[in-house]
């Protein structure tokens, strides 16, 4: 995180930057003068990060918890909100997910409708 | 109340309950394939363990593993465990995981050993809010 000092309005706000290359960039519009001097404070630990869409899967799971109950028991392949394939089998589906252009679907073995809550090990 | 992030943890997810369970989106990597699934976080599993059917999709030959029985409450089963990539929301560890010898057994379970002894990780469960980060990525 990078904590600059407008000097010459008083300003203090924080911001996250990356350092590549030996030159320090910020990760959103800074709205400076040409020539504007600042001060900077280092904290070398960012702030919360989102995390990338691929590893958040939100659309997927929001099918899972939505839209999986007449798959029960079966394989399903998902690509956003999108069923790509679903089957009985793990890697028939995950063939027909490819067949698909789909590379990297989320590939779930839904439990039967008839499964007990899980009651722990 | 708002909870803020605990001991400087960066990733924060809103997490949904499947199966009634906490699920997380994992990936598995074994050499150059890897795979896309469902884990739940379960912190009372002294493993990680993961269906048979994912052993066969990242290539492992799963018999030549390493053979362990584990104990339920009324019960036992065994699995073979493999070294594996896990990344869970942007976290990598690699980890020697388990996979079910009984394929007809569907649970995927995030546990103690090889992944929740290698990270820093925050439940609030009321407003379905899991924050993750790798035990080697000092605190802010």
């Amino acid at each position: 995180m990078l904590r600059t000092d407008m000097m010459s309005i008083g300003m203090v706000r924080q911001l996250d930057a990356v350092f590549e290359a030996g030159i320090l960039g910020p990760l959103e519009p800074l709205s400076l003068n040409e020539q504007q001097r600042v001060r900077l404070t280092l904290d070398d630990h960012p702030s919360q990060q989102p995390i990338d869409s691929l590893s958040e899967r939100r659309d997927e799971l929001s099918w899972l918890a939505t839209k999986a109950r007449p798959y029960a028991g079966q394989w399903v392949a998902l690509s956003g909100s999108q069923l790509v394939a679903h089957g009985a089998e793990a890697a028939t589906v995950r063939a027909a997910a490819r067949a698909a252009n789909v590379d990297r679907p989320l590939l779930v073995h839904l439990p039967g409708d008839e499964e007990l809550p899980f009651g722990g090990w | 109340m708002t909870f803020g992030s605990p001991a400087g943890i960066r990733h924060v997810y809103s997490y949904r309950f499947l199966d009634r369970s906490i699920a997380v989106p994992i990936v598995l990597r074994s050499s150059a394939t890897e795979i896309d699934l469902v884990a739940t976080i379960d912190t009372g599993a002294s493993h990680c363990i993961f269906e048979t059917a994912y052993a066969n999709e990242l290539n492992l030959d799963l018999t030549s593993g390493v053979l362990k029985r584990f104990r339920t409450t009324n019960s036992t089963f065994e699995a073979f465990g493999h070294e594996v990539h896990i990344e869970v929301l942007g976290v990598l560890n690699y980890s020697l995981v388990y996979f079910f010898a009984e394929p007809s057994i569907v649970k995927n379970v995030l546990g103690h050993a090889g992944w929740l002894d290698r990270v820093r990780l925050g439940l609030v469960d009321y407003d379905s809010l899991l924050y993750l980060d790798a035990y080697d990525q000092a605190p802010e």
